[in-house]
């Protein structure tokens, strides 16, 4: 021990604070900075032997709760998804237009009804014709634009997805870099450290993901069912964008039925996997996005298409009934299905005697081999079972198929024309045939009864609006098609003659459309997410129609509320993150002043060593 | 804990933005004066506010039927009241008016028939708009052709005067005796037969009565018809007489007594007792020849152009207009017209449904108000019938039977319009549309309250209170200062402005 030794400690503080006024400097300058973090100077005793010889900094230190930021990475992921949600939904929610104005759907539609309710009152009034035509044509019209709205708002998604799964490999690869950048420093550096943690916050927002640091300081991502994104090196995403997104372009994992694109993992190894596929995804910006164009904007269209198609049905719907037919001991009932459309549908109602049970029959006409066998969700009816038959061979052969179909106990024949007999057994009597009717859609404008084809579709002309199987659901995508009949729009006066002899002034047509249009019941299909499956929705469309409205426009009143109180969470999350990682200037400069006279202190120390030193020498 | 620098203060900046978002807001409704532009904006009021305006146009809707379909029953109803007076006003002067032949051998009641007639007509053919009122559905077509054509045909079909004429001719016979065959007698047998056992034609034989003592009066039996007097030894005595009832073409009858005398017969019905059975049968058939023929020329004329006035006028969508079939005078059927032949003076909507259904409104979401009326039902048609019948034929002054003819046209006349039994009456029609009347005024009412109820609510919801609204920013633009000024302060409140 010695003056010299003083002289050495006084050194070592001198050091330390040099060391700590550096890293104030660093703090202050990088106060602003994105995902900064204070950085603190660890110092303790520097020994020689059991001896303090003066101060050593220990390491330059990062104070981070990773806790803290697990949690605030998480739910940044869901607020980047709430956030997208939010903008699509109230696009939706806009496209249903302002309460009451003209652009509204619901407006539309009751103008539509009161049209055609006023023409009952003046069926010759030519002027009131032309306003029903005028106002079918704007409720096909605005059908046919909320599709366009709701498909571009579909392809935005898409076009989304594509450029965030670029930036998500972006973020990937950054991270990998930075991965062997840390992998090379023997002590990872904070600030190294500072810009990992941005690299995974940002990959965050795309998905939500796990993420781990390995022994070698890698750190490595996972999605949140495990697929790794990101170990030794980064797996490529690849996202096959489709352009023309439209209402038939849907989601499949079979590839070739695939309309949209999806993302695919690839690892170095060369193995892929759908992430869509395998559910992975479904936080995050990615995930929302991937949500809302197929599931939550195909909901949308199939509540239009739905309204589409029972407006196209319930103009042209005639119902059909049989009449009783017996051979010999076999009785059951004989239906003639001339005019019988693709999708068209016949009733039936047997009983099998033992139990017994009764069974009700919907027999679609379905000429697409490839649709069938049906299943018993086609039908809006959930106690049903369905049968698809092909009248591509007429009646006959149709007939052919059902008594297959059908079983032993119920014959099935074609005893003229376009009639189908359906009896029971006879005198076995295991069963009886109880009820059959049909209900077929009217392609002609006249001489086939007071109900008309008001609304067609524009693809097929020739082939009228009768929700057709062949080839694909004629339902999907029916409102981005539908439209007034040109036959109608060309002689209004078709609105009011259903026989080519009728009066002009008849109105048991208009009567009979309104009746339809405003009191009939029409039970929808619970596919369209309105509605039980064990329980379809019956109503009118007037009403159905204000409950898309709702539906719709409450979607984005909620996505707007979800967003609100997330980033209420997020933020106050993020206030308290920020608040521990954050630079303090006030505190900063304390310890400024602290240093400060720490160095004076160490200086002081070194000019009495220096003083002593002098004097003994000098003596 | 130290104060974070200013902008690293997410919340100050996230509350900053809500409230600039928020006046934004309020600066938007201030300016539409809605609540919300989409539907998403009106919370949980949207449910109740689709609804509202759903029942808000259905009723707008029924309101502009009930407006339409009120012109429509005020016109109705004004021209039955008129046609009600001009039915009502023939009738009673079709009772004892003066037989006053005037040049052209009409009488004035006959002018003004006429012109009733021509005024009914018209008022027939009524319009609102576009639409004929009393065509049924056929609201492009006047009900009925013009009042000439009716009575006088046009483009070679025949009118009304043709058929009428045809129609007498075939009722009255070549020899005017109304279709009855009264040979003069070979021996004490008088017999009275009718041409044709199937023909509508002339006087039909009904039944007889007779208290002439000694004499067999059969009949009537045999096909055709016959009535037989067989006179014996012994003859009648004085004051005994024997009637004749015939049925007449218009579904009416009458009677012709002829009573036996031994002195000179002094009434035209009376004739003289024989001093045989033969001269008796020959006196008999004498008398009854000369009455029969009187009896056409009177009676079954009048009958006749009624009953013509039928064949003509009463037609549907099965039946149409009746005319003779082939020469009227030994014609023995009537024959369907055709529109090339015949004049079908109803243009409207010819159907067997009810005339009230065709035409319809909705006015209430149960209620369907049937406000149809055609020209062709009963009521009309007994009114213009009538009209026509009085206001064709002549009546001259020369003719001796020409009085008794005319008297027995307009009582019969004065009997239809009187709508006895179940004939359905003018009134019976305004009756009908009275109640239609008030069911859509009722309506109507009914719908204009609920209309201000709902716009009410419509409104409370979607439209935004100015006074709410100013409110609101002025409360705002309050915390927006205070939030900028503590942060200010906050922001001041540093060391770095402490150290030297």
């Amino acid at each position: 021990m010695g003056i010299t030794q003083a002289l050495n400690t006084a050194v070592t503080g001198l050091n330390v604070a040099e060391t700590g006024i550096e890293l104030i400097a660093r703090n202050l300058a990088n106060a602003e900075t994105p995902g900064y973090t204070r950085k603190t100077l660890s110092q303790s005793v520097a020994l020689r032997g059991s001896e303090a010889t003066g101060v050593t900094v220990d390491a330059i230190l990062r104070d981070v709760d990773s806790f803290l930021q697990t949690q605030v990475r998480n739910s940044n992921s869901v607020l980047s998804g709430l956030e997208v949600k939010e903008q699509f939904l109230t696009r939706v929610d806009q496209l249903f237009g302002t309460p009451g104005n003209s652009n509204a759907l619901d407006t539309i539609f009751n103008d539509f009804s009161a049209s055609l309710q006023t023409l009952i009152t003046a069926p010759e009034d030519t002027v009131r014709r032309e306003d029903l035509i005028g106002k079918a044509q704007t409720l096909s019209q605005q059908l046919r634009t909320l599709t366009e709205g709701v498909q571009d708002l579909r392809q935005l998604a898409e076009d989304s997805l594509f450029s965030a799964v670029n930036d998500l490999n972006d973020s990937l690869n950054q991270l990998d870099e930075l991965n062997d950048q840390l992998a090379a420093e023997a002590n990872s550096p904070p600030d190294l450290l500072d810009q990992r943690d941005r690299f995974i916050g940002e990959i965050g927002q795309y998905l939500e993901i796990t993420t781990q640091i390995d022994s070698l300081g890698r750190a490595t991502v996972f999605t949140k069912t495990g697929e790794s994104l990101l170990q030794a090196s980064p797996t490529v995403l690849e996202f096959d964008q489709k352009g023309d997104i439209n209402a038939t372009a849907l989601y499949s994992t079979t590839d070739a039925d695939r309309g949209v694109g999806t993302i695919v993992l690839r690892t170095a190894s060369g193995l892929t996997i759908d992430l869509l596929a395998s559910d992975s995804l479904d936080s995050g910006r990615i995930g929302e996005l991937v949500n809302l164009r197929d599931t939550v904007l195909v909901e949308t269209q199939a509540q239009l298409d739905e309204i589409a198609h029972s407006l196209a049905l319930t103009f042209s719907n005639k119902s059909v009934t049989s009449t009783a037919a017996v051979v010999g001991a076999q009785t059951g009932f004989d239906i003639d299905l001339t005019g019988i459309q693709s999708g068209d549908v016949i009733s039936l109602t047997a009983t099998v005697n033992a139990g017994p049970t009764t069974t009700n029959y919907s027999i679609i006409r379905v000429d697409d081999a490839t649709q069938l066998p049906l299943s018993n969700d086609v039908t809006p009816d959930p106690n049903d079972v369905v049968i698809g038959v092909s009248f591509a061979a007429g009646v006959g052969g149709a007939a052919t198929t059902l008594n297959t179909a059908l079983g032993t106990s119920i014959t099935v024949s074609n005893p003229s024309g376009n009639v189908l007999r359906i009896i029971d057994d006879g005198a076995t009597n295991a069963t009886d045939i109880d009820a059959l009717s049909a209900v077929l859609t009217t392609t002609a404008t006249q001489d086939d009864g007071t109900q008309v084809p008001l609304f067609t579709d524009v693809t097929s002309l020739a082939l009228p609006y009768s929700n057709s199987l062949d080839g694909g659901s004629q339902k999907l995508g029916f409102a981005g098609r539908i439209e007034v009949n040109p036959n109608i729009v060309n002689d209004n006066e078709l609105l009011v003659r259903s026989t080519a002899t009728s009066s002009i002034g008849d109105p048991d047509r208009p009567a009979e459309l309104y009746q339809r249009l405003s009191e009939n019941l029409f039970t929808f299909s619970p596919s369209s997410g309105i509605g039980q499956t064990d329980g379809p929705v019956s109503t009118t469309i007037a009403e159905f129609t204000q409950r898309v409205v709702n539906l719709q426009t409450s979607q984005a009143e909620i996505a707007q509320r979800e967003f609100q109180s997330q980033s209420l969470v997020t933020s106050s999350l993020n206030d308290r993150y920020s608040q521990s990682v954050s630079v303090d200037v006030n505190q900063e400069l304390t310890l400024l002043i602290t240093l400060q006279n720490s160095f004076s202190a160490n200086a002081r120390v070194i000019t009495v060593a220096s003083e002593l030193l002098d004097t003994l020498l000098r003596a | 804990m130290g104060l974070p620098p200013l902008n690293s203060t997410f919340n100050l900046d996230r509350s900053v933005l809500q409230v600039q978002q928020s006046l934004d807001d309020l600066q938007r409704q201030l300016a539409t004066g809605k609540k919300s532009v989409t539907y998403g904006g009106l919370s949980n009021e949207r449910t109740l506010n689709l609804s509202f305006r759903g029942e808000l146009a259905e009723i707008e809707g029924y309101i502009s039927s009930v407006d339409n379909v009120q012109i429509r029953v005020d016109v109705t109803t004004t021209v039955l009241s008129r046609i009600r007076d001009i039915a009502a006003d023939t009738k009673s002067d079709a009772l004892g008016n003066v037989y006053d032949p005037q040049s052209g051998d009409q009488t004035s009641f006959q002018a003004s028939a006429n012109a009733h007639f021509a005024e009914t007509i018209s008022l027939l053919n009524t319009r609102v708009g576009e639409r004929y009122i009393f065509s049924g559905r056929s609201t492009d077509q006047p009900s009925s052709v013009t009042p000439d054509g009716i009575l006088n045909g046009s483009n070679g079909a025949a009118g009304f005067e043709q058929i009428a004429t045809e129609r007498r001719q075939a009722d009255l016979g070549a020899d005017n005796r109304g279709r009855l065959a009264i040979p003069v007698p070979g021996a004490a047998i008088v017999t009275v037969t009718e041409d044709n056992a199937t023909s509508p034609f002339g006087f039909k034989l009904n039944s007889q009565s007779s208290s002439l003592t000694g004499t067999t009066v059969a009949g009537p039996a045999g096909s055709p018809e016959a009535i037989s007097a067989t006179f014996s030894a012994t003859l009648p005595n004085d004051g005994e007489s024997v009637t004749l009832n015939f049925d007449l073409p218009d579904g009416t009858s009458t009677s012709l007594e002829l009573v036996a005398t031994t002195g000179t017969p002094q009434n035209s019905n009376e004739f003289q007792i024989g001093a045989d059975a033969n001269t008796t049968a020959t006196n008999f058939q004498a008398v009854l020849d000369t009455q029969i023929q009187t009896l056409a020329d009177t009676e079954l004329r009048a009958a006749s152009l009624h009953a013509a006035a039928s064949d003509f006028f009463d037609y549907d969508d099965t039946t149409p207009p009746q005319r003779v079939n082939g020469t009227p005078a030994t014609a023995t059927s009537l024959t369907n017209g055709t529109t090339t032949d015949t004049v079908f003076w109803y243009q409207g909507e010819l159907s067997s449904t009810s005339a009230r259904d065709s035409a319809l409104a909705r006015v209430d979401t149960t209620i369907t108000v049937s406000h149809g009326v055609r020209a062709n039902e009963e009521a009309f048609r007994t009114t213009i019938k009538n009209l026509a019948v009085l206001a064709v034929e002549t009546y001259p002054e020369t003719d001796s039977n020409a009085l008794e003819r005319y008297r027995q046209v307009t009582d019969r006349a004065n009997i239809n319009l009187s709508f006895g039994g179940n004939t359905q009456s003018v009134d019976n029609i305004t009756a009908e549309f009275a109640v239609i009347e008030s069911t859509i005024s009722n309506a109507k009412q009914r719908h204009e309250d609920n209309s201000n109820l709902l716009r009410g609510f419509v409104d409370e919801i979607e439209v935004a209170d100015i006074y709410e609204v100013g409110a609101e920013i002025l409360s705002l633009q309050n915390r927006l200062q205070a939030t900028l000024q503590v942060t200010a302060t906050l922001g001041s409140i540093s060391l770095i402005n402490f150290i030297n």
